[in-house]
């Protein structure tokens, strides 16, 4: 996989330009743009401290001693480079697309049927037509992310490592900030684990083990799944200091439940695992389950200062990341991403 | 239930359509991979059963469109619980007012038309009784339809009120005799006032509550309406009306020779006066006279008018006003008098004596004949002129004949001269005295059994039979009055005890006053003519008899003049049969033996007095000639009905003075309205007519010479009024009786509405102010209520209940999620 496939000239261009800067301080191997938690040599002053034996006599604040007839320190703020892992959620339930899973095909035809989809949410927003390997689930919405969030953090000197799982995890790329490294990266996103249940409490508690240093984690899933052990995770991981960007991703056949028939539900992350229902009857009910369930997931990021966006695949990705970025340099994020708020904010710069 | 339609209820089966759809639709589903499978098996299990309740529902609300829409279109009949008749055979029970109220305005138009109305809506096999209210002990007649309308087309409104409790009973009682297990009681009527008897409400709420148990007792209960025809009257101004209240002759007695006065009486029922209206005086229905008058508004006129006959017999007199207004009808009224001629009267001396006023009858006779006591005197006086020449002189003035003529006899010959006139003799008649007084005589006159002929007795009591064929006695007492042998006769009212004397003070009399109606002019109880008689002695009488009524008493309280009525045997077997078919003209009921004017029995008064001056003042006081005159007139001449009410049988006897043989006897009858029947009757039985339902004067008289009533009244009619307002000459043997509405049934009032609500409740009749809700209830209880419009509305609201529930309680509005977070990023 290429980020040619991916994306077009003009959606990396874009994405070049955003830039994703820890809030918090993190513990990088370079120098770099992210506040480190260690006293550096950089322009940005931090404070005085009282000479002690064995300090650099250059570091010495001589017009303070001059002042105050007392020695004193001049410590500096160090900035370093960020360290973030992007955990990838690869479980069955990520690879539902609704019709147009089935519809789309890598060739040019899908362009109609994504527009006819984009086209039935409110305020509906003219997109351009997506790139040829889209087909519309939630898992390639996801490998699309995580390839623009690699590619955004490479070009900005951090590392990215990779993390995929399902009820477990499947692949780990280590962080590095090499350029060539993205290669490593989008091949591992292409591999395919359809079939296990989404287990994202016991995924965050091993990839805790597998982040020593501060850092950035960036969560993409669907968040189906066991809410409380969710929230358990995410505190451990808040522990460890790590600064948590939670992308949950849904599809609007999730989000809205349009159906009208009777169907057969069978279930993509259990085999043999299936439900007749009246659509009708309980598309109101199954609404309430959603809100409610969304609902803890919101509450158990805000909890523990974690960043929550809820995008549904029928936005512009590219927009989506952009308007994230904007939102979260302006503050804690949570909530989810509508078409109004992208078409307020379309062509913002970063 | 039952179908109109009943073929379109297969219809039902349809059904089975949306039944099939759902379970097709229950196999039809497509499949689908999905991912937040988690949330719908927690829907799906907390809300199964929710979910099947809602599709069994919904299935119900489908099948049920198809079974409405199916019944509907068969039209069901309905009914409450009690069972109806539908096609099966109905007897209805009409019972129709047809009093004289029913007249006024268009009550008779609606009433027949409402009635017209219900018949045609009786099926073919329906039979229906028609019973006016007037003829209620006439025999059911069972009819069909088509007789009905007949009946009811002929209907005439000119009867007496009704009365409901009566008709309803014999509403039952027509029932009962229906043959069909439905019946149905339609009770049409003004519901007057009168139809009520609102002064003993609670017993006749009684006797409602009886007839309704007697309803009761039918299976199936008969259904009971009430058609109310004066709900819708018009204005007052419409409904205003005059009428005749009342006319009578104002005398005991009606006296061939003698001027009549009639007084009637003329009321203006309405708010607007009457001016210039034309009263005229008729004598068996000629006008004879014309008067106009004027009356205010709610006012009365009374009107007088004197008529004088010459000779005796039957008349109508009547007073008719010319007058449109509500009831044509109670613009006329007649009143039947008896002309008579003078009454005889045989005066039984006990104590004879050729010395003036020293007979024990001289008083008396002077009361009663003053006139001829006075022609005498002058007589005695001018011997010159002859008996001829008084005669004729004392005829010539009206005013000064006597109305009495009296004949003085002892005991003895008393005895022959009644057994003469109580025999066989038909010239007898002319002799038979009309009164008997017997004045101090010592023992009753009997006959010996030898000389009366009857073997099986000692004696015959003549005047025990002369009192039961008609005749009156008058008996006074006196110092040779046996009491015992008195007594012993059983016709006296009082039973002769000891004499007693005035101690302190004579006995006084006390004023009658309106007691005795008779005697009213006498005197007050302030101030009385009986005021100065004085009693020195006077017979001590024990009233032990129910029959005995007292008609002076002391102011002690003692009777002084007591009557009583001798009763004659039942006279129900005496009824006259058709000439022509033997069948009985009169229908009297069973239960009631007392027919109105059937008691001819005769009349006794006694006095405890004298009718000398030997133990009291009382023949020298001036109350005594009108006191034995009033007396003797209203015994003789008040002994016969001669006006009753429309339905009342009648009683006609042969006129002892012309026939009353032992031959049977041929009576003719003109009715009112024209119609000539003719009757015949047992030797010496009165004729019992009953069919007076139609309102004016019947004449009833012997029609064995070929000659009826109706040629000689008309012969006597010819005579013209003459300057005397004489109207001529009365055939003898002509007797007239008025059949005549009372005035009160003139009075348009209705009764009152809570009295008539509680009648309907308790008998749990239904009421209907017009024959188009009778109809409709009737076709609606015997066939039942048509509820497809009902069953159309449920079509309609289970069709929207479907939509609704479907759409509105499913599918709500899509993309809640949007506003269901905890807010927008933006």
């Amino acid at each position: 996989m290429r980020l040619a496939d991916l994306f077009r000239a003009r959606d990396v261009s874009r994405i070049e330009s955003l830039r994703l800067v820890a809030r918090g301080a993190v513990e990088g191997l370079a120098a770099g743009r992210h506040r480190s938690p260690n006293k550096g040599s950089s322009v940005e002053f931090k404070e005085h401290r009282p000479y002690v034996p064995g300090d650099e006599l250059r570091n010495i604040d001589w017009k303070a001693f001059g002042k105050s007839d007392r020695l004193y320190i001049r410590e500096f703020e160090e900035e370093t480079n960020l360290r973030c892992m992007l955990l990838v959620d690869q479980s069955g339930s990520m690879a539902y697309g609704g019709d147009r899973a089935v519809a789309l095909t890598p060739d040019a035809s899908h362009s109609e049927s994504s527009r006819k989809s984009t086209a039935t949410s409110p305020g509906s927003v003219t997109h351009e037509p997506p790139p040829s390997w889209w087909k519309g689930t939630k898992q390639e919405y996801a490998c699309g992310l995580a390839a623009a969030l690699s590619y955004l953090l490479l070009s900005n000197q951090d590392s990215v490592g990779l993390m995929t799982f399902d009820s477990r995890v499947r692949d780990y790329v280590p962080p590095r900030m090499l350029p060539s490294h993205l290669n490593l990266v989008l091949t591992t996103l292409a591999n395919k684990y359809r079939g296990g249940e989404t287990d994202l409490g016991t995924v965050l508690r091993q990839a805790t083990v597998k982040l020593p240093r501060r850092g950035l984690v960036v969560l993409i899933s669907d968040g189906f799944g066991d809410v409380e052990s969710l929230g358990r995770s995410l505190t451990l991981l808040r522990a460890e200091r790590q600064d948590v960007i939670f992308l949950q991703i849904l599809d609007p056949d999730e989000v809205n439940f349009p159906f009208r028939e009777r169907i057969e539900f069978r279930n993509l992350e259990a085999a043999n695992e299936t439900e007749i229902i009246d659509s009708r009857v309980v598309r109101d009910r199954y609404l309430e389950s959603l809100k409610r369930h969304n609902a803890m997931i919101a509450a158990a990021c805000r909890r523990n200062r974690v960043d929550h966006l809820m995008i549904t695949t029928d936005m512009p990705l590219v927009d989506c990341l952009a308007r994230f970025i904007a939102i979260r340099q302006a503050g804690p994020v949570s909530g989810a991403v509508s078409a109004e708020s992208l078409q307020s904010k379309r062509g913002t710069p970063q | 239930m039952t179908f109109v339609n009943a073929v379109m209820a297969l219809g039902a089966v349809a059904f089975v359509v949306p039944l099939a759809i759902h379970l097709l639709f229950r196999s039809r589903y497509r499949t689908m991979d999905w991912g937040a499978m988690f949330l719908l098996q927690d829907v799906v299990r907390a809300n199964r059963r929710r979910m099947q309740w809602h599709q069994w529902i919904l299935l119900a609300l489908r099948c049920a469109i198809p079974i409405l829409l199916a019944l509907a279109m068969a039209r069901p009949l309905i009914s409450s619980v009690q069972s109806m008749a539908g096609k099966q055979p109905v007897s209805l029970v009409l019972m129709i007012d047809d009093s004289r109220s029913m007249s006024a305005g268009a009550r008779s138009t609606r009433a027949i038309e409402g009635v017209l109305d219900l018949l045609d809506s009786m099926s073919r096999g329906d039979e229906v009784i028609v019973m006016p209210t007037s003829q209620l002990s006439a025999p059911v007649s069972i009819g069909s339809v088509i007789d009905a309308k007949s009946l009811v087309k002929e209907l005439r409104f000119d009867a007496s009120a009704m009365d409901l409790t009566a008709t309803l009973q014999s509403a039952v009682a027509a029932c009962r005799r229906a043959t069909n297990p439905y019946c149905r009681i339609v009770v049409v009527s003004d519901f007057q006032e009168n139809v009520l008897a609102v002064n003993e409400s609670a017993s006749m709420l009684a006797v409602i509550d009886s007839i309704g148990e007697r309803l009761d007792q039918f299976d199936p209960r008969p259904q009971l309406d009430f058609l109310d025809v004066s709900a819708s009257d018009e204005d007052a101004n419409v409904m205003a009306n005059v009428l005749v209240e009342s006319i009578e002759a104002d005398v005991p007695a009606v006296m061939a020779g003698h001027d009549v006065p009639i007084v009637a009486t003329i009321r203006n029922d309405s708010d607007r006066p009457v001016t210039n209206l034309r009263a005229n005086w008729l004598v068996d229905g000629r006008v004879f006279e014309t008067e106009t008058v004027e009356i205010q508004p709610r006012g009365t006129v009374s009107l007088n008018w004197r008529v004088r006959f010459d000779t005796p017999g039957g008349v109508s007199v009547g007073l008719a006003i010319e007058h449109t207004d509500a009831i044509p009808a109670d613009n006329r009224r007649l009143h039947a008098i008896k002309v008579q001629r003078p009454i005889r009267v045989w005066l039984v001396d006990g104590e004879p004596s050729s010395e003036p006023l020293q007979s024990e009858t001289d008083f008396l006779k002077v009361a009663l004949s003053p006139f001829a006591f006075r022609s005498a005197e002058v007589g005695n006086r001018m011997p010159t002129r002859s008996p001829r020449q008084r005669s004729s002189e004392r005829f010539d003035d009206a005013t000064q004949r006597d109305v009495v003529s009296t004949k003085v006899m002892t005991s003895k010959s008393f005895v022959k001269e009644l057994a003469n006139v109580m025999g066989n003799d038909d010239n007898a008649g002319e002799d038979h005295p009309d009164l008997i007084v017997f004045a101090n005589v010592a023992r009753p006159p009997q006959m010996s059994a030898q000389k009366s002929g009857n073997p099986n007795s000692e004696s015959d009591d003549l005047v025990t039979r002369y009192l039961t064929t008609g005749g009156h006695v008058m008996f006074f007492d006196g110092d040779l009055v046996d009491g015992a042998a008195w007594n012993e006769s059983g016709w006296l009212p009082g039973k002769l005890e000891e004499m007693v004397d005035a101690e302190g003070g004579p006995f006084r009399i006390e004023s009658p006053g309106a007691r005795v109606a008779v005697w009213e002019e006498l005197g007050s109880d302030e101030e009385s003519l009986f005021d100065s008689v004085e009693i020195l002695r006077r017979r001590s009488l024990t009233i032990d008899s129910k029959s005995t009524s007292v008609l002076l008493k002391s102011q002690a309280g003692e009777p002084l003049v007591t009557t009583r009525r001798i009763e004659r045997p039942d006279i129900t077997g005496s009824i006259g049969g058709d000439a022509t078919g033997g069948k009985p003209n009169a229908v009297i009921d069973e239960s009631n033996s007392q027919v109105p004017g059937g008691h001819r029995g005769g009349r006794v008064v006694q006095f405890a007095l004298p009718c000398d001056t030997a133990w009291s003042n009382l023949p020298l006081r001036p109350v005594f000639l009108p006191m034995v005159q009033q007396l003797v007139l209203e015994m003789a001449g008040g002994d016969e009905q001669a006006n009753v009410l429309p339905g009342t049988a009648m009683v006609i006897y042969p006129d002892r003075h012309i026939g009353g043989g032992k031959d049977d006897q041929v009576w003719q009858v003109i009715r009112p309205d024209g119609a000539s029947q003719t009757y015949v009757t047992s030797g010496g039985n009165p004729l019992v007519y009953g069919d007076t339902h139609r309102v004016g004067a019947y004449r009833f008289g012997p029609a064995e010479d070929g000659l009826g009533p109706d040629e000689r009244a008309l012969n006597a009619e010819d005579v013209s009024a003459d300057e005397e307002r004489s109207s001529g000459e009365l055939d003898p043997s002509v007797q007239v009786r008025v059949v005549e509405v009372p005035a009160s049934e003139s009075v348009l009032r209705r009764a009152s509405p809570e009295i008539l609500a509680e009648c309907d409740q308790r008998l749990r009749a239904n009421r209907y102010g017009d024959a188009e809700g009778l109809v409709a209830a009737a076709q609606r209880e015997r066939f039942g209520t048509e509820i497809w419009r009902p069953l159309l509305w449920a079509l309609l609201a289970v069709m929207i209940g479907e939509v609704l529930w479907q759409q509105l309680k499913v599918t709500k509005p899509a993309n809640r999620f949007a506003g269901a977070g905890t807010g927008v990023a933006s």
